[in-house]
């Protein structure tokens, strides 16, 4: 067998891992392309939290590792314009477990990642605000806020 | 000292075991744990074990424990009157009392467990000299000399001591696994286990199994679950390697005689859970022979009512397999191997649905799907097991086709929905994604016939009326399989299979059953799915024919029921976007459907957004701006007329709350449907692949000219709801709407309906500035939409604006509001961004304005003392970009040098950002560095003149404040020269950070 970099094993790991335990309602595997799965690609999703405002849908996310990784956290990222208070306006995330110098650490899985996202969507962070509008109305207008957000779950269910 | 007697304590501990009350329990708790902690906590072990009372015992036992964590550091000392060889003798007789008083071990299990626990601690602090615990527990048990344990010594012992002997060595290696991995000693301390205590336990454990297997299984069982996690973490921390083949293959003699005991099959299991590397070669080729033998066709012919064991069994066999997937796979390719793989096969479609009645198909898929990713992946490999011989790998391909298209038989079946699905939908939409991905995956083995097999069984099922059940698996399975097909890798046979589905009665069956409400309702929202994903079809010329029957159905679904009007209008809404250029002749279509989605106001809004959406995407792929503008009007037209009814009614005061709440979210999506058409129609990004020159020449001259004044529609449609109506302009939401929709042409490269001319956003900031007075608090809310609304203009037309209107606009926006504007962090970000764009993209609109120098640049100045992050991080923005200028021209470099060079400037920014980094939380003082760094770059030979004045006056306001001065200023702003402004700046700042916080740096001591 050819020798696998330390990255795509940890990758193979994972899959392998995702595949015996995930969480219901989240889905995550590789990007299939020509030459088959591209492991430093998945398409991933996220289910809003039953009893939420996040509820009814499920968000695609995308993750995309380096071949840094594990040392070097993933890219997490919404669609483009995703309303929360935490994700940039290109959709990337921002939360601490996927800051190399904030909480990121080599042991983390891909199921922490993605359940620590979905806890992001129900929990925002103020304190690292990332895009204007959700962040807005978030502080200080949760009725906006709140509308927005079930707008957008309709819009993903 | 304590002052309790015997009488006493031991009251006390009763009491302990009859109180109910939690405050009781708890306050008796912390007096035992006092006495415990006491300096007689030694004696007072001593003589609770010496009591006849079990709660007196087990207390005893556990004070040891107590005891024994409490001095760890002097137990160890030779010249201690109490050391832990004296504990361990006491320990030792205690246990044989014990074990003496209750042969049986009934009722003092707890007690005894309690015991060998802190023989345990012991040995595992004092292994250097006592080597084997367990030959010394046999020795006081049997009082008998100690001695190297053997099968002659363990024939004379009780089972009930052999027992205890399973139990201590479990303790021990479960208490060494837990322990804290970074214990400087424990390589030490595995290499003795390894040494003596696992050779013992081996002997032990033979013995028991030859002589008792029946009665002490369980401890057994338990002691080698332990022996399997210890041994893992053993070879992770240490360069031992155990080979375990006599316990394992004990293990596997327990495995045949209990006939696959629960149990037994769990700690086989863990093995490949924990550590598969314990299995060599010969071990495998035993478990493999029992599994796949008479031993295992036995079990399921015993247990194969029992969904339970089946599925244990099934998931050892998965684990067993997984070790070494694609040698298995590779197998494939031998006759030898069939069994096997019918045995899998059987195994995987075990009868009845899963989740609900069995688990093995569910664990099977993951199982199946792994190893159809060898097939996939590993293709070199097997051609060199196959020595590169191309008719056995043909064989190989041949094999593994028909075993995948006969496992997605299976599953086909498996994915069918119960009709009791609702209690728990999760799992199984969870089991089915899984057949999903497996389907997907498969596809590059078996290719085409998968496909087709689905359009077969759809196609057959129409014709034999079999259920819709059928019909809906083999959608949502050809949705997997599709799920990476384009129009450009699309085969002509699947395209072909696709027409048959078209042609078929799929549709008609379908939409009938639509009327009969929830309980068809998964074949109705898999077939509109399954509609949504083939946009490959449709972008086919094969597929072109068949769209508009396919948006009617799609039409059908969104206004028939509500159930699927949701999912419909998404399909409809991708396959319009992604199909836009097909779908011209049935813009009429949409005619009579748009008059509904716009007139009526019951209509979901995200609904009507999307239609609007769809129409407008396909209007945008129409060539013609005279065609397109004819469209456009007809339906801006309508919604505003429909608006300016609508904002009437809604003005009236007597209009009830409830009623005008409705008519709010129904206004507020009638604009967004103005933006909706902004969006569809947005040019795609390769316009130039588009249109050609002249075309493009024409669409530009169109658009300037706009002879049907769509721009005027939009333009006074924004007006009535966000200028004119007097309650609507209050809302939030249309104010954010009416600039999005001013905002949704910026970007275009070229003229079009949305694409404004300059003075249409700066008219609408300066109506909605003029209006302030009649609602500040609505006008206060707005004020980062209209600054975010400015960026924008600036970001996009900065080329084209004047400096007469930039400056009236900001003076009217910005300085004007000034108080307004510095009472929240929102909108001073907001502002900051705004002006930071004009600095960025044209700078030479703004530097030269007096106010720029009179009133931005205080604000500026004055917004660096912030507190929160994002508007330090936007204030550092504008004043690196400033003192970068990148797009300045030379008058503009020479105004701002200028303005740094001639006036305080340069020494205010300096020290207002030096006085504030001193300041600050640790988190934002990486932006003041920035700031700091850009002026050291660019005005180097000024920062020391500039720093010294600056630390003379923050060492004066320091002392003020009873603060120590800036400690060595002088060194710290010759540091900064010597760096220049450079990568190493940036931590000699941090430093005079720290040591003016006295804080220390721990990431680089």
């Amino acid at each position: 067998m050819p020798e696998q970099s330390l990255c795509l094993q940890r990758l193979q790991q994972e899959r392998k891992q995702w595949r015996k335990d995930h969480p219901f309602g989240f889905f995550a595997k590789p990007k299939k392309d020509a030459d088959g799965y591209d492991l430093y690609k998945w398409v991933c999703g996220i289910p809003g939290k039953q009893g939420t405002i996040w509820e009814g849908a499920t968000y695609p996310i995308t993750v995309t590792f380096t071949q840094d990784y594990p040392a070097k956290a993933p890219k997490v990222k919404f669609t483009e314009d995703f309303y929360h208070p935490n994700v940039y306006p290109s959709g990337t995330v921002c939360l601490s477990i996927l800051n190399d110098e904030q909480d990121w650490k080599p042991s983390i899985s891909l199921k922490e990642i993605l359940l620590g996202v979905q806890e992001l969507l129900t929990t925002p962070n103020p304190l690292s605000p990332a895009q204007e509008p959700a962040y807005r109305a978030y502080m200080k207008n949760r009725e906006e806020y709140d509308m927005k957000v079930k707008e957008q779950a309709k819009h993903f269910s | 000292m304590v002052s309790m007697s015997v009488d006493q304590i031991v009251s006390l501990v009763e009491s302990l075991y009859t109180a109910h009350s939690p405050d009781a329990v708890a306050e008796l708790q912390n007096r035992l744990q006092i006495l415990q902690k006491s300096e007689q906590g030694w004696e007072i072990a001593e003589m609770l074990l010496a009591q006849p009372s079990l709660n007196c015992q087990f207390i005893g036992a556990l004070t040891y424990t107590v005891n024994l964590n409490l001095h760890s550091a002097t137990l160890a000392s030779s010249s201690s009157t109490i050391t832990y060889a004296t504990i361990m003798t006491k320990l030792l007789s205690h246990l044989r009392d014990v074990v003496r008083e209750d042969p049986n071990l009934k009722s003092r299990m707890l007690i005894i467990t309690k015991l060998l626990a802190n023989l345990a601690l012991i040995f595992t602090r004092t292994f250097q000299d006592w080597k084997d615990p367990l030959n010394s527990v046999v020795s006081y048990l049997t009082n008998q000399p100690e001695t190297t344990l053997n099968s002659e010594i363990l024939q004379t012992l009780h089972h009930k001591l052999i027992e205890i002997l399973l139990l201590f060595s479990q303790i021990t290696v479960e208490d060494i696994t837990k322990k804290d991995a970074s214990d400087v000693n424990r390589v030490e301390l595995h290499r003795c286990i390894h040494e003596g205590f696992f050779a013992t336990t081996q002997t032990i454990m033979a013995f028991a199994v030859e002589r008792y297997e029946e009665a002490l299984a369980s401890t057994w069982l338990d002691c080698m679950s332990s022996w399997i996690q210890y041994i893992s973490v053993a070879q992770l921390e240490s360069t031992e390697r155990y080979d375990a083949s006599v316990m394992l293959s004990n293990l596997f003699k327990l495995l045949v005689d209990s006939k696959g005991e629960a149990r037994v099959i769990t700690v086989v299991t863990d093995i490949f859970d924990t550590n598969p590397g314990m299995m060599k070669q010969e071990l495998n080729k035993t478990l493999e022979s029992l599994l796949f033998g008479s031993w295992g066709i036995e079990y399921l012919n015993t247990h194969g009512h029992d969904h339970e064991a089946v599925n244990m069994f099934s998931r050892l066999v998965i684990r067993f397999l997984e070790g070494n997937l694609v040698s298995l796979s590779a197998s494939l390719y031998d006759d030898q191997s069939n069994e096997k793989f019918e045995f899998l096969i059987s195994l995987s479609s075990f009868p009845g649905t899963p989740i609900i009645d069995e688990m093995n198909s569910v664990d099977f898929v993951d199982f199946w799907s792994q190893m159809a990713e060898c097939f996939v992946s590993d293709g070199e490999y097997f051609s060199l097991l196959l020595k590169n011989d191309e008719s056995s790998m043909a064989r190989l391909t041949d094999k593994s086709i028909a075993l995948f298209s006969r496992v997605a038989q299976i599953y086909w079946q498996k994915v069918h929905i119960p009709d009791d699905v609702a209690d728990f939908k999760e799992e199984f939409d969870s089991f089915r994604r899984d057949v999903a991905d497996f389907f997907e995956t498969i596809y590059s083995i078996v290719e085409f016939p998968l496909f087709d097999n689905l359009v077969k069984s759809i196609i057959e099922g129409l014709t034999t009326s079999s259920s819709l059940s059928d019909l809906e698996a083999s959608l949502f399975l050809m949705n997997a399989v599709s799920a990476n097909f384009s129009e450009h890798t699309i085969s002509d046979d699947v395209l072909k299979s696709l027409v048959m589905v078209m042609d078929s009665d799929l549709l008609k069956v379908v939409q009938q059953s639509i009327s009969f409400g929830q309980s068809l309702q998964y074949p109705i929202l898999t077939t509109v799915q399954f509609l949504a994903s083939i946009d490959y079809f449709y972008r086919h010329s094969v597929g072109v024919p068949y769209l508009s029957t396919i948006l009617n159905f799609l039409f059908g679904c969104m206004l028939n029921s509500n159930q699927y009007s949701l999912v419909a209008s998404k399909a409809i809404s991708k396959i319009c976007n992604e199909c836009r250029q097909y779908l011209v002749d049935f813009i009429p279509y949409f005619d009579d459907l748009l008059t509904e989605m716009i007139s009526n106001y019951n209509v979901e809004p995200l609904i009507r957004q999307r239609i609007i959406n769809s129409h407008a995407s396909i209007v945008q792929s129409i060539k013609d701006p005279e065609i397109q503008s004819h469209h456009l009007k007809k339906i801006l037209t309508l919604i505003r007329q429909r608006s300016l009814e609508a904002i009437r009614e809604f003005d009236n005061p007597q209009l009830p709350r409830e009623e005008r709440e409705k008519q709010l979210a129904y206004l507020i999506s009638l604009l967004s449907s103005v933006k909706e058409i902004g969006r569809g129609m947005k040019l795609p990004d390769d316009v130039d692949q588009i249109y050609n020159a002249s075309e493009i020449g024409v669409i530009k001259e169109f658009w300037e000219r706009d002879p049907m004044g769509i721009h005027q529609i939009v333009i006074d449609t924004v007006g009535a709801f966000a200028l004119e109506s007097r309650m609507l302009s209050k809302s939030l939401r249309i104010t954010e709407e009416a600039c999005n929709i001013l905002q949704s042409g910026m970007s275009e490269s070229i003229g079009g309906p949305f694409v404004f001319e300059n003075n249409v956003p700066l008219n609408f900031i300066q109506a909605r500035c003029s209006n302030k007075e009649a609602d500040p608090k609505s006008f206060l809310d707005t004020l980062p939409l209209l600054f975010s609304l400015l960026s924008a203009l600036f970001n996009s037309a900065f080329r084209t604006l004047d400096q007469k209107p930039v400056e009236e606009i900001l003076q009217l926006l910005l300085i004007d509001n000034m108080v307004i504007v510095k009472s929240d962090p929102d909108i001073l970000q907001s502002a900051l961004s705004a002006v930071t764009t004009l600095v960025e993209k044209r700078p030479s609109l703004l530097v030269h304005l007096p106010l720029f120098f009179d009133s931005i640049l205080p604000f500026a100045l004055d917004q660096l003392k912030s507190k929160e992050r994002y508007v330090l991080k936007a204030t550092e923005k504008f004043w690196v970009r400033l003192i970068a200028l990148r797009r300045g021209g030379q008058q503009d470099t020479i105004s701002v040098q200028r303005m740094f060079l001639e006036t305080p400037l340069g020494e205010v920014l300096l020290l207002t950002a030096l006085e504030n980094m001193l300041e600050s939380p640790r988190s934002n003082v990486d932006l003041y560095i920035e700031v700091i760094k850009v002026i050291v770059v660019k005005y180097q030979r000024m920062v020391k003149q500039w720093m010294t004045a600056s630390f003379v006056k923050i060492d004066q306001l320091r002392q003020e404040r009873g603060k120590q001065p800036v400690p060595s200023s002088a060194v710290f702003i010759s540091k900064v020269l010597v760096t220049r402004g450079m990568g190493g700046c940036n931590r000699v700042i941090n430093d005079l950070w720290l040591q003016v916080n006295g804080l220390v740096d721990y990431n680089t001591r």
